[in-house]
């Protein structure tokens, strides 16, 4: 489960506020899609979950835990893919995944079985003994999406995970993001792709200038507008362009 | 679009040499940068101009004497031009091949040709300060002799700004044939470093050179001797070389037009070399050069048996990961290596910079004294201690530190792997440097007793003090290596501190044992307060380490 309890962050020393007192609870087995234009505050909320910001005020909590007093423990249970993959670009992609392995201290056992596994799903069974260099930026994605499931996270975050995925790769982790909820895991990601989030998701959050305004089911937020037919991305397109008139 | 647009952005867009360039600077709170740069560089140039103005006078001297004062022109423009043609491959590998924006560039409705030029533009500007420092104390000295023609001004300037296109050219050339032959995606950074390397063997060679006539000028030694071999080479170059001798042969008075309209000649025939074969080939050879990055495929029975493989402990993951960070660039692995060998390299430009009677004079003296030992044990602390590799080793992982900070891996563990790594490089190169200095000097065996744990204590002390820098504010967001590394304020800071703790532990020891005192005691004083300082220091550290990276990224502030 992740609680995000009234988290704030600026930026240039306050001048810029990019999340305003957002407060959200995604629960134990669910699949949440997190949308919001361009600079809306998606990846600095991201941020500060996974610990690589830190909140000017209020709280995270991954599965009951202040990440801010047990770091640790909660980045252990944790597994993120950032937007942009961030890799040893001189190590082989065997030799990454074993090192993220060595990080989150997984048994040879475990390794080799985990890496079989991914390795087939995503079908980097020929790539992962070449250099990072080499990888196409969809295998890059595919490595890190990997490294973010090789320990089998309870939690895992993803920003933009779908972007430069073939359409194999990109069916293969809609899969496994719908399988770790179904064990009871919990799958937070941010997308642009609304038909993603719309088939999806068990629920979205719609963040705008740094503020949530909206985080329901799909039909709750149809019912809310009042258009039982609407698209995602309509609700979206809506919501969004209200809030913009409002600023 | 116009190649001047070209140039333009892409001047603006990869140096700090803009109006936008300074606005980043002054956003970052970097602007204090550029006087304490230019200050450092001007100390340098200054030193450097003084060292060739002395070698120059006698090539001067020499050649008045023997008819052909134009020597001190031509031997400026033959140096100038060698620095140039070796150290501009890799530069011209780097830019005009490597940099990221060609992926963008690539794109555009831009001809190859526009991007050839504007990118040969850049290496010019890179390379000119270069040939002036080299070139213009001979043209200075060759004006005060001679005095003012025309041959000299229209020499001049064409020597200040044209001719030099000439090595430039060529090694544009040479990095052509050597894609060709070389696949550069796999030695890159080998060709880099290689390059590098070589440039800098020119350099010590030249600081040898200016050194022994510094020193022969004042002790009557060496010095003749080197200036009649120049003079002895001036012949012989010449016929070898007639570029070079056509630019110098422009300067004399009465040689007519011919010799610097030869020297133009050969210059704009290299010219529309490049610009006829560089476009021609450029598209292929960057397209070439991509998809040779994509390396031989590993056997799937070598990545099952990596996977299975027994885990390594993170500490001992973490310092693969240094090693990987390392030798991710030329820039990092040249300063790696040049600081691990600093203390040989030493030893042998000196032994070769000083003249043979005077150096077993001072053998005699220096082993005589009583300190030998200790002021060993302070010297090869020093070298291997100052050094940028740990004083930078939070900045270089630039972007990556975003996985490092997503790792349950604590603070303390990170900065162990990154001590473990220091270790294994720098008190390896201790040992090795303590084994040297004993062939060279002798010093008492004994000495070990307090020479090793001293060393290594202080190595701990050295390693604790650059790396706080460092993890106070890391500079994570650099887009050239050298920002990283070289250009890093922390490694400067750390460095002078461990300098300054050396100095406050090592010095009063010395001075201690020039008063008498007991060398090996004071020795073994000194070992102790090394190593009660690194395990004093040390948990502290790693207190410090578990804060900042509890921080996030914004441990850069």
């Amino acid at each position: 489960m992740i609680e995000l309890r009234n988290l704030s962050k600026t930026y240039n020393k306050g001048a810029v506020q990019a999340v305003k007192n957002l407060s959200l609870t995604v629960g134990t087995g669910e699949l949440f899609g997190f949308l919001g234009p361009n600079g809306a505050g998606k990846t600095t909320t991201i941020k500060m979950i996974v610990g690589l910001l830190r909140p000017d005020t209020g709280q995270v909590l991954l599965n009951g835990m202040d990440t801010r007093g047990h770091a640790m423990a909660a980045k252990a249970m944790l597994g993120y893919c950032p937007d942009d993959p961030i890799l040893y670009d001189k190590m082989t992609g065997i030799r990454f995944l074993s090192f993220i392995a060595d990080a989150y201290g997984l048994s040879a056992a475990e390794r080799g079985a985990r890496v079989d596994e991914l390795m087939e799903r995503f079908e980097m069974k020929d790539a992962l003994g070449e250099a990072i260099t080499s990888y196409s930026h969809g295998m890059r994605q595919k490595l890190s999406l990997m490294s973010a499931l090789i320990h089998d996270p309870q939690i895992l975050i993803l920003d933009e995970p779908i972007v430069g995925l073939d359409p194999r790769a990109a069916f293969a982790l809609k899969e496994t993001m719908k399988e770790l909820c179904a064990k009871g895991k919990t799958v937070f990601f941010s997308t642009h792709i609304m038909e993603v989030a719309e088939r999806l998701c068990d629920r979205v959050g719609i963040v705008s200038h740094g503020e949530l305004v909206a985080a329901a089911p799909l039909e709750e937020l149809r019912t809310k507008a009042g258009e039982k037919n609407a698209t995602l991305e309509r609700l979206f397109l809506e919501m969004t362009n209200e809030d913009v008139v409002a600023h | 679009m116009k190649t001047s647009s070209l140039i333009n952005a892409t001047i603006r867009g990869t140096t700090w040499f803009s109006t936008d360039g300074l606005k980043e600077l002054g956003r970052r709170d970097r602007l204090w940068l550029l006087p304490v740069a230019g200050l450092g560089i001007l100390v340098g140039v200054a030193v450097m101009v003084y060292m060739l103005l002395g070698v120059y006078r006698g090539l001067l001297a020499v050649g008045v004497s023997a008819g052909r004062p134009e020597m001190v022109v031509f031997y400026g423009l033959f140096i100038s031009w060698a620095f140039l043609f070796v150290s501009s491959v890799p530069i011209v590998l780097s830019v005009l091949y490597y940099s990221n924006d060609l992926r963008f560039l690539l794109t555009l409705p831009v001809r190859p040709v526009q991007i050839v030029a504007a990118k040969a533009l850049l290496v010019y500007g890179y390379c000119l300060p270069i040939h002036l420092l080299l070139f213009v104390p001979s043209l200075w000295l060759y004006a005060g002799a001679v005095g003012f023609s025309a041959p000299l001004v229209i020499s001049g300037i064409l020597s200040l700004f044209v001719t030099q296109l000439f090595p430039l050219a060529l090694s544009i050339l040479f990095s052509l044939g050597l894609m060709k032959v070389v696949n550069l995606s796999r030695f890159r950074v080998a060709l880099e470093v290689a390059g590098m390397a070589l440039a800098i063997v020119l350099l010590i060679g030249l600081q040898v050179v200016l050194s022994r006539t510094t020193i022969g000028s004042v002790t009557g030694e060496g010095s003749p001797q080197m200036l009649t071999g120049f003079a002895g080479m001036f012949a012989t170059l010449e016929r070898a070389l007639p570029p070079v001798a056509w630019a110098a042969r422009g300067f004399v008075v009465g040689s007519g037009p011919t010799p610097i309209l030869c020297s133009l000649v050969v210059t704009a025939v290299l010219l529309a070399l490049v610009s006829l074969l560089a476009p021609l080939n450029f598209l292929a050879d960057v397209m070439e050069r991509r998809e040779m990055q994509k390396g031989r495929k590993g056997s799937a029975s070598a990545v099952r048996a990596a996977s299975n493989s027994a885990p390594r402990g993170i500490v001992r993951g973490l310092v693969g990961r240094e090693w990987a960070i390392l030798s991710s660039n030329s820039t990092f692995i040249f300063q790696a290596v040049g600081e691990l060998l600093v203390l040989p390299l030493i030893l042998g430009i000196y032994s070769l910079m000083i003249p043979k009677s005077i150096l077993s004079q001072a053998m005699s003296f220096i082993t005589a004294m009583p300190i030998l030992s200790m002021a060993l044990t302070a010297l090869t602390v020093l070298m291997t201690s100052l050094t940028t590799v740990s004083a930078t080793s939070i900045s270089r992982e630039g972007r990556h530190m975003a996985l490092s900070l997503s790792l349950p891996v604590s603070g303390r563990d990170q900065v162990r792997a990154k001590l473990y790594f220091h270790l294994l490089f720098f008190a390896t190169a201790y040992v090795v440097d303590l084994a040297i200095l004993w062939f060279v000097f002798r010093y008492p065996l004994v000495s070990l007793v307090y020479m090793f744990p001293a060393g290594i204590g202080l190595q701990i002390v050295g390693f604790v003090v650059a790396i706080s820098f460092d993890l106070k504010r890391p500079i994570l967001k650099w887009t050239h290596p050298q920002q990283a590394m070289k250009n890093n304020m922390n490694a400067i800071s750390g460095m002078g501190t461990m300098a300054g703790i050396v100095v406050i532990i090592m010095g009063p020891a010395i001075l201690w044992v020039l008063k008498g005192g007991n060398s090996f005691l004071i020795g073994c004083g000194v070992a102790v307060v090394g190593v009660t300082l690194a395990a004093v220091l040390l948990p502290r550290l790693y207190a410090f380490a578990d804060r900042q990276y509890g921080g996030g990224l914004e441990m850069a502030g």
